[in-house]
């Protein structure tokens, strides 16, 4: 009995240690993991989310991307090359239109490669409330990503989409 | 007689109360950690690589899967055996987080249309006895790819725009639902 709580307090301990270990040295992969949680949180929108917090999202919403971002992903309205100021302002001018946007990613994979680069796979899945009706809408699709880095934080550079049923 | 009666009785009766206290309450041993460890370990395994669980969301496949209804994902489904027309399959996008369920109408290199909510296969009306509700859908013949089957739900009464359906590789067919 003794002996199996000491085993237990020693497990405790190095999952701890180990958990404190990666979240003080963070891979570039879990780096870029990250960085797609903001992008996700700073695009999504809780109902009745107040102009303070807005204005805070929008405001670091441009620094996700790169100078120049490509967007290839049916639907999506406007152009496929934008600046990084034109796409987060667009991703703005559609805010008001929703009470709700919720953007999650799944199973994402990421890849490193050298030279700043990075790509990066996975499921998203976007659910709009419109702000008029509160007509619910939701999407999901498989999302590939390329990233770039200077010297600052990773940018997305890249957005396209891989079809999973074609008519 | 009577005292050997309920004798039995009070033994029998201490024989359960200690079984049910073990059960509940049971003592930390070794031989006990094992055997949770082993039992968390098969279901975890079961869960995510055999029998996936499922919420289901959207009404695309219903009558036969309701909106917020639960699936369970049998992953071994075509291991050894190819999918089949009318079978309800599950799809995986980019991993088994997130899936879709449709059901196979047509397979590698049938022709496929809906003409006026009619679904035809190589250019004859095939019955689907799965399908309820009106349909008006119309969709010019085309033929399914190589190593591809063509997927739709079983919802045709909502419009064609907003149905996801169409073909996708062999290699995205996740599994079939057992429930």
């Amino acid at each position: 009995m003794k002996t199996l709580r000491i085993a237990a307090a020693i497990a405790v301990l190095a999952a701890a240690g180990w958990g404190l270990w990666r979240w003080l040295r963070p891979t570039e992969e879990k780096v870029i993991r990250g960085r797609l949680e903001d992008l996700a949180d700073c695009v999504s929108r809780r109902d009745r989310e107040s102009t303070p917090i807005m204005g805070l999202k929008m405001t670091s919403l441009q620094g996700f991307f790169a100078p120049e971002v490509s967007i290839a992903i049916s639907g999506f309205p406007g152009e496929a090359r934008y600046t990084a100021a034109q796409l987060a302002s667009e991703v703005a001018r559609a805010r008001p239109y929703f009470s709700v946007i919720e953007l999650t990613f799944f199973d994402v994979e990421v890849a490193v490669q050298d030279h700043g680069n990075a790509t990066l796979s996975g499921t998203a899945r976007l659910v709009l409330v419109s702000a008029d009706g509160g007509e619910r809408t939701e999407e999901t699709r498989v999302v590939h990503c390329r990233l770039s880095r200077d010297e600052g934080p990773w940018q997305f550079a890249a957005f396209s989409e891989e079809p999973l049923l074609r008519r | 007689m009577r005292r050997t009666d309920s004798g039995g009785w009070h033994a029998g009766h201490r024989r359960v109360s200690t079984w049910v206290r073990g059960f509940f309450f049971p003592r930390l041993t070794w031989r006990y950690g094992r055997r949770v460890l082993l039992v968390a370990l098969v279901t975890a395994m079961t869960a995510r690589y055999i029998l996936v669980p499922c919420r289901i969301q959207g009404a695309s496949m219903e009558p036969a899967y309701r909106d917020g209804g639960v699936a369970l994902i049998w992953r071994g489904a075509f291991l050894l055996r190819e999918p089949g027309r009318g079978q309800v399959v599950a799809i995986r996008a980019q991993g088994t987080r997130v899936m879709f369920l449709k059901r196979v109408v047509a397979l590698a290199g049938q022709s496929v249309a809906f003409r006026d909510g009619t679904l035809l296969l190589d250019g004859m009306p095939v019955e689907e006895p799965y399908v309820r509700g009106p349909c008006n859908w119309e969709l010019p013949e085309r033929r399914v790819s190589p190593d591809c089957v063509y997927l739709v739900g079983d919802n045709r009464s909502m419009p064609m725009e907003q149905h996801i359906f169409g073909e996708t590789e062999r290699r995205r067919l996740a599994g079939v639902p057992v429930w």
